[in-house]
Protein backbone atom coordinates (compact mmCIF):
# COMPACT_ATOMS: atom_id res chain seq x y z
CA UNK A 1 0.00 0.00 0.00
CA UNK A 2 2.92 2.35 -0.37
CA UNK A 3 1.06 3.85 -3.31
CA UNK A 4 -1.67 5.31 -1.72
CA UNK A 5 0.82 6.20 1.36
CA UNK A 6 2.74 8.20 -1.03
CA UNK A 7 -0.78 9.27 -2.66
CA UNK A 8 -1.82 10.90 0.16
CA UNK A 9 1.32 12.40 1.80
CA UNK A 10 2.73 13.66 -1.28
CA UNK A 11 3.85 16.90 -1.54
CA UNK A 12 5.12 19.00 -4.53
CA UNK A 13 4.85 22.08 -6.89
CA UNK A 14 1.35 23.90 -6.80
CA UNK A 15 2.22 25.42 -10.66
CA UNK A 16 -0.14 22.43 -11.97
CA UNK A 17 -2.65 22.84 -9.76
CA UNK A 18 -3.04 26.69 -10.76
CA UNK A 19 -2.36 26.60 -14.36
CA UNK A 20 -5.73 23.57 -13.53
CA UNK A 21 -7.20 26.50 -12.29
CA UNK A 22 -7.17 28.84 -14.77
CA UNK A 23 -7.91 26.05 -17.77
CA UNK A 24 -10.79 25.44 -16.11
CA UNK A 25 -11.85 28.76 -15.80
CA UNK A 26 -11.18 29.42 -19.31
CA UNK A 27 -13.50 25.91 -20.19
CA UNK A 28 -15.81 27.03 -17.96
CA UNK A 29 -16.14 30.43 -19.86
CA UNK A 30 -16.14 28.43 -23.29
CA UNK A 31 -19.08 26.05 -22.71
CA UNK A 32 -21.06 28.45 -21.02
CA UNK A 33 -20.42 32.19 -21.42
CA UNK A 34 -22.63 32.68 -23.74
CA UNK A 35 -25.71 31.01 -22.33
CA UNK A 36 -25.91 32.41 -18.68
CA UNK A 37 -24.69 35.79 -20.08
CA UNK A 38 -27.31 38.36 -19.24
CA UNK A 39 -28.73 39.21 -22.81
CA UNK A 40 -29.35 35.45 -23.22
CA UNK A 41 -32.33 34.77 -20.77
CA UNK A 42 -33.88 37.64 -18.39
CA UNK A 43 -35.69 35.58 -15.81
CA UNK A 44 -35.06 36.21 -12.44
CA UNK A 45 -33.09 32.44 -12.16
CA UNK A 46 -31.36 32.97 -15.20
CA UNK A 47 -30.12 36.82 -14.58
CA UNK A 48 -29.08 35.36 -10.98
CA UNK A 49 -27.25 32.39 -12.02
CA UNK A 50 -25.66 34.55 -14.62
CA UNK A 51 -24.32 36.71 -12.02
CA UNK A 52 -22.90 33.72 -9.47
CA UNK A 53 -21.57 32.67 -12.46
CA UNK A 54 -19.56 35.10 -13.72
CA UNK A 55 -18.17 36.72 -9.64
CA UNK A 56 -17.59 32.79 -9.34
CA UNK A 57 -15.62 31.97 -12.56
CA UNK A 58 -13.91 35.39 -12.63
CA UNK A 59 -12.69 34.88 -9.25
CA UNK A 60 -11.38 31.51 -9.85
CA UNK A 61 -9.39 32.34 -13.32
CA UNK A 62 -8.09 35.57 -11.37
CA UNK A 63 -7.10 33.14 -8.04
CA UNK A 64 -9.49 34.97 -5.70
CA UNK A 65 -9.54 33.20 -3.03
CA UNK A 66 -9.12 30.67 -4.92
CA UNK A 67 -10.30 27.29 -3.55
CA UNK A 68 -13.71 28.85 -2.71
CA UNK A 69 -14.31 30.52 -5.79
CA UNK A 70 -13.07 27.73 -7.51
CA UNK A 71 -15.67 25.10 -5.36
CA UNK A 72 -18.53 27.70 -6.04
CA UNK A 73 -17.99 27.11 -9.68
CA UNK A 74 -17.97 23.87 -9.35
CA UNK A 75 -21.39 24.16 -7.08
CA UNK A 76 -22.75 26.15 -9.91
CA UNK A 77 -21.92 24.33 -12.68
CA UNK A 78 -23.33 21.39 -10.77
CA UNK A 79 -26.35 22.88 -10.15
CA UNK A 80 -26.94 23.86 -13.83
CA UNK A 81 -26.03 20.47 -14.82
CA UNK A 82 -28.28 18.45 -11.85
CA UNK A 83 -30.61 21.52 -11.29
CA UNK A 84 -31.44 23.42 -14.60
CA UNK A 85 -30.64 21.00 -16.92
CA UNK A 86 -33.45 18.04 -15.74
CA UNK A 87 -35.56 21.36 -15.55
CA UNK A 88 -35.91 22.24 -18.82
CA UNK A 89 -32.26 22.70 -20.35
CA UNK A 90 -31.66 19.99 -22.21
CA UNK A 91 -27.82 20.42 -23.41
CA UNK A 92 -26.40 21.25 -19.74
CA UNK A 93 -27.13 17.46 -18.71
CA UNK A 94 -24.65 16.29 -21.58
CA UNK A 95 -21.74 14.50 -20.27
CA UNK A 96 -19.44 16.87 -21.24
CA UNK A 97 -20.84 19.13 -19.23
CA UNK A 98 -21.39 16.86 -16.31
CA UNK A 99 -17.78 16.39 -16.65
CA UNK A 100 -16.44 19.39 -16.51
CA UNK A 101 -18.69 20.52 -13.40
CA UNK A 102 -17.10 17.70 -11.56
CA UNK A 103 -13.57 18.26 -12.17
CA UNK A 104 -14.04 22.17 -11.20
CA UNK A 105 -15.30 21.02 -8.33
CA UNK A 106 -13.03 18.25 -7.72
CA UNK A 107 -9.92 20.52 -8.53
CA UNK A 108 -11.39 22.90 -5.55
CA UNK A 109 -9.25 20.11 -3.38
CA UNK A 110 -5.72 21.07 -5.41
CA UNK A 111 -3.61 23.80 -3.90
CA UNK A 112 -4.85 25.89 -6.78
CA UNK A 113 -4.13 29.39 -5.38
CA UNK A 114 -0.82 29.10 -4.60
CA UNK A 115 0.70 29.16 -7.89
CA UNK A 116 -0.46 31.82 -10.86
CA UNK A 117 -3.57 34.00 -8.50
CA UNK A 118 -4.00 36.96 -6.63
CA UNK A 119 -3.88 34.94 -3.79
CA UNK A 120 -0.12 34.17 -4.25
CA UNK A 121 0.68 37.94 -4.96
CA UNK A 122 -1.41 39.26 -2.07
CA UNK A 123 0.65 36.85 0.46
CA UNK A 124 4.02 36.51 -1.04
CA UNK A 125 6.19 34.00 0.54
CA UNK A 126 3.81 32.92 3.21
CA UNK A 127 2.15 31.28 0.43
CA UNK A 128 4.40 28.50 -0.48
CA UNK A 129 4.77 27.35 -3.74
CA UNK A 130 4.59 23.79 -2.39
CA UNK A 131 1.50 21.93 -0.71
CA UNK A 132 -0.14 18.80 -0.34
CA UNK A 133 -0.90 17.12 -3.63
CA UNK A 134 -3.87 14.48 -2.94
CA UNK A 135 -6.90 16.62 -3.78
CA UNK A 136 -5.01 17.44 -7.72
CA UNK A 137 -4.96 13.60 -7.74
CA UNK A 138 -8.61 13.02 -7.51
CA UNK A 139 -8.84 15.11 -10.43
CA UNK A 140 -6.64 12.54 -12.22
CA UNK A 141 -8.87 9.97 -10.54
CA UNK A 142 -11.76 11.47 -12.17
CA UNK A 143 -10.83 10.79 -15.67
CA UNK A 144 -9.73 7.42 -14.77
CA UNK A 145 -13.23 6.52 -13.68
CA UNK A 146 -14.85 8.26 -16.97
CA UNK A 147 -12.51 6.19 -19.10
CA UNK A 148 -13.06 3.14 -17.13
CA UNK A 149 -17.28 2.99 -17.35
CA UNK A 150 -17.03 4.87 -21.02
CA UNK A 151 -15.11 1.32 -22.45
CA UNK A 152 -17.12 -0.54 -20.25
CA UNK A 153 -20.22 0.63 -21.76
CA UNK A 154 -18.99 0.59 -25.25
CA UNK A 155 -18.06 -3.50 -24.43
CA UNK A 156 -21.32 -5.17 -26.45
CA UNK A 157 -21.28 -6.51 -29.88
CA UNK A 158 -22.87 -3.61 -31.23
CA UNK A 159 -20.28 -1.50 -30.94
CA UNK A 160 -16.75 -4.13 -30.87
CA UNK A 161 -18.12 -5.44 -34.43
CA UNK A 162 -17.96 -1.65 -35.68
CA UNK A 163 -21.75 -0.97 -36.37
CA UNK A 164 -22.31 2.33 -33.76
CA UNK A 165 -19.40 3.89 -34.95
CA UNK A 166 -20.61 3.38 -38.90
CA UNK A 167 -23.89 4.84 -37.67
CA UNK A 168 -22.04 7.85 -35.97
CA UNK A 169 -20.61 8.40 -39.16
CA UNK A 170 -23.33 7.97 -41.20
CA UNK A 171 -25.26 10.79 -39.39
CA UNK A 172 -22.56 12.89 -39.21
CA UNK A 173 -20.93 12.41 -43.07
CA UNK A 174 -22.27 9.84 -45.03
CA UNK A 175 -25.85 10.29 -44.76
CA UNK A 176 -27.77 7.37 -46.37
CA UNK A 177 -26.07 6.98 -48.73
CA UNK A 178 -23.78 3.17 -49.03
CA UNK A 179 -20.29 3.58 -46.79
CA UNK A 180 -17.18 3.08 -49.15
CA UNK A 181 -15.82 -0.34 -49.55
CA UNK A 182 -13.46 -0.81 -46.77
CA UNK A 183 -15.35 1.36 -44.46
CA UNK A 184 -17.07 -1.27 -42.32
CA UNK A 185 -13.24 -3.01 -41.39
CA UNK A 186 -12.15 1.10 -40.21
CA UNK A 187 -14.83 0.73 -38.56
CA UNK A 188 -14.30 -2.49 -36.27
CA UNK A 189 -10.64 -1.43 -35.91
CA UNK A 190 -11.43 2.11 -34.60
CA UNK A 191 -13.86 0.69 -32.20
CA UNK A 192 -11.81 -2.43 -30.80
CA UNK A 193 -9.00 0.32 -30.66
CA UNK A 194 -11.04 3.07 -28.88
CA UNK A 195 -12.43 0.54 -26.10
CA UNK A 196 -8.66 -0.98 -25.52
CA UNK A 197 -6.98 2.95 -25.07
CA UNK A 198 -10.02 3.50 -22.52
CA UNK A 199 -8.78 0.97 -20.70
CA UNK A 200 -5.28 1.00 -21.29
CA UNK A 201 -5.75 4.98 -20.23
CA UNK A 202 -7.01 4.12 -16.52
CA UNK A 203 -3.98 2.61 -15.35
CA UNK A 204 -0.95 3.91 -17.69
CA UNK A 205 -1.45 7.60 -17.01
CA UNK A 206 -0.57 7.19 -13.45
CA UNK A 207 2.42 5.23 -14.33
CA UNK A 208 4.88 7.92 -14.78
CA UNK A 209 7.64 5.85 -16.53
CA UNK A 210 4.37 4.87 -19.16
CA UNK A 211 3.46 8.91 -18.97
CA UNK A 212 6.13 9.63 -22.19
CA UNK A 213 3.84 7.34 -24.63
CA UNK A 214 0.23 6.81 -22.53
CA UNK A 215 -0.31 10.86 -22.61
CA UNK A 216 0.22 11.48 -26.24
CA UNK A 217 -2.22 8.36 -26.55
CA UNK A 218 -4.67 9.93 -24.86
CA UNK A 219 -4.13 13.40 -26.15
CA UNK A 220 -4.47 12.04 -30.07
CA UNK A 221 -7.36 9.83 -28.93
CA UNK A 222 -9.55 13.25 -27.56
CA UNK A 223 -8.06 15.15 -30.37
CA UNK A 224 -9.61 12.48 -32.91
CA UNK A 225 -12.93 12.65 -30.85
CA UNK A 226 -12.72 16.84 -30.74
CA UNK A 227 -12.45 16.50 -35.01
CA UNK A 228 -14.28 14.20 -35.63
CA UNK A 229 -17.52 13.97 -33.54
CA UNK A 230 -19.45 16.83 -31.58
CA UNK A 231 -18.20 16.32 -28.25
CA UNK A 232 -18.46 20.09 -27.73
CA UNK A 233 -15.70 21.24 -24.24
CA UNK A 234 -14.65 17.34 -23.61
CA UNK A 235 -11.53 16.99 -24.95
CA UNK A 236 -10.26 20.72 -23.60
CA UNK A 237 -11.48 19.80 -20.14
CA UNK A 238 -9.68 16.62 -20.30
CA UNK A 239 -6.59 17.89 -21.95
CA UNK A 240 -6.61 20.56 -18.49
CA UNK A 241 -7.01 17.59 -16.20
CA UNK A 242 -3.92 15.67 -17.49
CA UNK A 243 -2.38 18.25 -15.61
CA UNK A 244 -3.36 16.51 -12.88
CA UNK A 245 -1.24 12.74 -13.48
CA UNK A 246 2.14 14.65 -14.02
CA UNK A 247 4.52 14.98 -11.71
CA UNK A 248 4.04 18.53 -10.49
CA UNK A 249 8.22 19.11 -9.96
CA UNK A 250 8.61 18.22 -13.36
CA UNK A 251 6.12 20.48 -14.61
CA UNK A 252 7.82 23.00 -11.88
CA UNK A 253 11.07 22.70 -13.78
CA UNK A 254 9.06 22.97 -16.85
CA UNK A 255 7.89 26.04 -17.06
CA UNK A 256 10.92 27.43 -15.32
CA UNK A 257 12.75 26.47 -18.43
CA UNK A 258 10.13 27.40 -20.54
CA UNK A 259 9.71 31.11 -19.14
CA UNK A 260 13.78 31.04 -19.23
CA UNK A 261 14.10 31.60 -15.27
CA UNK A 262 17.05 30.12 -13.49
CA UNK A 263 15.72 26.55 -11.83
CA UNK A 264 13.58 27.47 -8.40
CA UNK A 265 15.99 26.01 -5.71
CA UNK A 266 12.74 24.78 -3.61
CA UNK A 267 11.93 22.63 -6.22
CA UNK A 268 14.06 18.73 -6.23
CA UNK A 269 16.08 18.29 -9.71
CA UNK A 270 14.73 15.98 -12.26
CA UNK B 1 -2.09 -0.39 7.18
CA UNK B 2 0.53 2.20 8.80
CA UNK B 3 -0.50 4.03 11.45
CA UNK B 4 0.91 7.31 10.00
CA UNK B 5 -1.46 6.75 7.56
CA UNK B 6 -3.44 10.20 7.34
CA UNK B 7 -6.87 9.04 7.89
CA UNK B 8 -8.97 11.70 7.46
CA UNK B 9 -7.67 11.93 3.77
CA UNK B 10 -8.04 8.47 3.34
CA UNK B 11 -11.73 8.78 4.28
CA UNK B 12 -11.66 11.46 1.50
CA UNK B 13 -10.09 9.92 -0.96
CA UNK B 14 -12.75 6.50 -0.18
CA UNK B 15 -15.59 8.80 -0.19
CA UNK B 16 -14.70 10.21 -3.72
CA UNK B 17 -13.99 6.71 -5.04
CA UNK B 18 -17.15 5.61 -3.86
CA UNK B 19 -19.22 8.85 -5.10
CA UNK B 20 -17.20 8.82 -8.73
CA UNK B 21 -18.37 5.16 -8.98
CA UNK B 22 -22.02 5.00 -7.39
CA UNK B 23 -23.95 5.81 -10.49
CA UNK B 24 -22.18 3.74 -13.16
CA UNK B 25 -21.84 0.89 -10.80
CA UNK B 26 -25.52 0.74 -9.99
CA UNK B 27 -27.00 1.84 -13.54
CA UNK B 28 -24.25 0.08 -15.77
CA UNK B 29 -22.50 -2.58 -13.86
CA UNK B 30 -25.20 -4.05 -11.98
CA UNK B 31 -28.08 -3.05 -14.48
CA UNK B 32 -30.39 -1.17 -12.28
CA UNK B 33 -32.02 2.07 -13.37
CA UNK B 34 -29.91 5.44 -13.60
CA UNK B 35 -30.49 6.75 -9.94
CA UNK B 36 -31.23 10.46 -10.52
CA UNK B 37 -28.44 13.08 -9.56
CA UNK B 38 -25.80 9.87 -9.99
CA UNK B 39 -24.16 10.34 -13.26
CA UNK B 40 -23.48 7.18 -15.80
CA UNK B 41 -20.78 7.53 -18.35
CA UNK B 42 -22.91 5.81 -21.32
CA UNK B 43 -21.86 8.58 -24.11
CA UNK B 44 -23.16 8.62 -27.48
CA UNK B 45 -25.43 5.19 -26.80
CA UNK B 46 -28.07 6.58 -28.70
CA UNK B 47 -25.92 8.92 -31.42
CA UNK B 48 -26.58 7.61 -35.29
CA UNK B 49 -29.89 5.78 -34.13
CA UNK B 50 -31.87 8.70 -36.59
CA UNK B 51 -29.99 7.52 -40.07
CA UNK B 52 -31.16 5.05 -42.75
CA UNK B 53 -28.76 3.73 -45.21
CA UNK B 54 -31.21 3.50 -48.70
CA UNK B 55 -30.30 2.01 -52.16
CA UNK B 56 -32.77 2.35 -54.32
CA UNK B 57 -33.30 0.39 -57.53
CA UNK B 58 -36.26 0.23 -60.43
CA UNK B 59 -36.94 -2.78 -61.66
CA UNK B 60 -38.14 -3.46 -64.95
CA UNK B 61 -40.93 -5.51 -66.27
CA UNK B 62 -38.04 -7.57 -68.00
CA UNK B 63 -36.67 -8.53 -64.52
CA UNK B 64 -33.55 -6.40 -64.81
CA UNK B 65 -33.20 -3.39 -62.40
CA UNK B 66 -31.24 -0.18 -62.67
CA UNK B 67 -29.79 1.32 -59.21
CA UNK B 68 -31.00 4.78 -58.70
CA UNK B 69 -29.42 7.96 -57.48
CA UNK B 70 -31.96 9.64 -55.51
CA UNK B 71 -30.34 13.09 -55.75
CA UNK B 72 -30.08 12.77 -59.46
CA UNK B 73 -33.78 11.68 -59.93
CA UNK B 74 -34.97 14.48 -57.23
CA UNK B 75 -32.67 17.14 -59.69
CA UNK B 76 -30.72 18.02 -56.86
CA UNK B 77 -27.22 17.49 -55.13
CA UNK B 78 -26.05 15.82 -52.03
CA UNK B 79 -24.87 19.60 -51.10
CA UNK B 80 -28.54 21.31 -52.17
CA UNK B 81 -30.73 18.80 -51.11
CA UNK B 82 -32.87 19.11 -47.77
CA UNK B 83 -31.48 17.26 -44.92
CA UNK B 84 -34.46 14.82 -44.83
CA UNK B 85 -33.21 13.35 -48.21
CA UNK B 86 -29.25 13.81 -47.71
CA UNK B 87 -29.84 11.92 -43.98
CA UNK B 88 -32.80 10.09 -44.09
CA UNK B 89 -34.12 9.57 -40.69
CA UNK B 90 -36.58 6.30 -40.82
CA UNK B 91 -37.96 4.19 -43.18
CA UNK B 92 -40.81 6.28 -43.36
CA UNK B 93 -38.94 8.65 -44.80
CA UNK B 94 -37.33 6.23 -47.04
CA UNK B 95 -40.68 5.50 -48.31
CA UNK B 96 -41.67 9.05 -48.63
CA UNK B 97 -38.36 9.67 -50.79
CA UNK B 98 -39.07 6.81 -52.54
CA UNK B 99 -42.50 7.95 -53.35
CA UNK B 100 -41.51 11.69 -54.46
CA UNK B 101 -38.62 9.77 -56.75
CA UNK B 102 -41.84 8.03 -58.41
CA UNK B 103 -43.53 11.34 -58.65
CA UNK B 104 -40.45 12.47 -60.96
CA UNK B 105 -39.70 9.59 -62.82
CA UNK B 106 -40.95 9.37 -66.36
CA UNK B 107 -43.32 6.26 -67.59
CA UNK B 108 -44.82 4.01 -64.94
CA UNK B 109 -41.61 3.11 -62.58
CA UNK B 110 -41.09 0.30 -59.86
CA UNK B 111 -38.70 2.18 -57.56
CA UNK B 112 -37.72 -0.56 -54.68
CA UNK B 113 -35.55 -0.27 -52.01
CA UNK B 114 -32.82 -2.31 -49.45
CA UNK B 115 -31.25 -1.06 -46.64
CA UNK B 116 -31.17 -0.67 -43.23
CA UNK B 117 -31.56 1.85 -40.39
CA UNK B 118 -29.71 2.69 -37.24
CA UNK B 119 -30.21 1.46 -33.80
CA UNK B 120 -29.16 1.53 -29.85
CA UNK B 121 -27.58 -1.95 -30.67
CA UNK B 122 -27.19 -3.21 -34.71
CA UNK B 123 -28.35 -2.02 -37.85
CA UNK B 124 -32.09 -3.63 -38.87
CA UNK B 125 -33.22 -4.34 -42.18
CA UNK B 126 -35.83 -2.36 -43.30
CA UNK B 127 -38.33 -5.01 -43.24
CA UNK B 128 -41.87 -2.62 -43.63
CA UNK B 129 -40.06 -2.06 -47.28
CA UNK B 130 -39.15 -5.36 -48.38
CA UNK B 131 -40.34 -6.14 -51.80
CA UNK B 132 -42.72 -3.09 -51.66
CA UNK B 133 -43.25 -0.79 -54.87
CA UNK B 134 -42.63 2.14 -53.41
CA UNK B 135 -44.06 3.48 -56.19
CA UNK B 136 -47.41 2.06 -55.69
CA UNK B 137 -47.85 3.67 -52.37
CA UNK B 138 -50.85 5.39 -51.35
CA UNK B 139 -51.03 8.44 -48.81
CA UNK B 140 -52.78 5.69 -46.51
CA UNK B 141 -49.94 3.33 -46.64
CA UNK B 142 -47.29 5.82 -45.88
CA UNK B 143 -49.58 7.30 -42.71
CA UNK B 144 -49.83 3.97 -41.96
CA UNK B 145 -46.08 3.16 -42.29
CA UNK B 146 -45.63 6.88 -40.41
CA UNK B 147 -47.25 5.07 -37.56
CA UNK B 148 -44.98 2.27 -37.35
CA UNK B 149 -47.15 -0.14 -39.32
CA UNK B 150 -46.89 -1.82 -42.87
CA UNK B 151 -47.81 -0.81 -45.88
Amino acid sequence: MSWLHAMLTEEGSTRSSGLLRILLALVLWTRWGTEVAFFFDQSPARLALGACFYLATTAMLLGVYSRASTAASGLIAMVMVHGFGPAGVEPWTHHHTAYLALATLLAALAPVGHSYSWDKWRAGDALPERAPLWGLRMVALHVSVVYFWTAWDKCFAAFLSGERLEMAFHQLYLGSDPAPAGFGTLMLVGAVLTVLVEYLLVVALWVRRWQWWAMPLGLLMHAAFFTLLPVGTFTATVFACYLAFLDADAVHRILDRVGGRPLDAQVPPG
Amino acid sequence: MSADLPWPRLAAVAAIFAALNAGPLISQGLGYPPVPGLKTWRMYRGFGADICIARFEDRRPDGTSAPLDRFEVLKTTRADAPRYITFIPSEAQVARTGKTMCRRMPGKPHVFVDGECGSRYHWQPMTRLADVDLCGLTEADLGRIDKGGTP
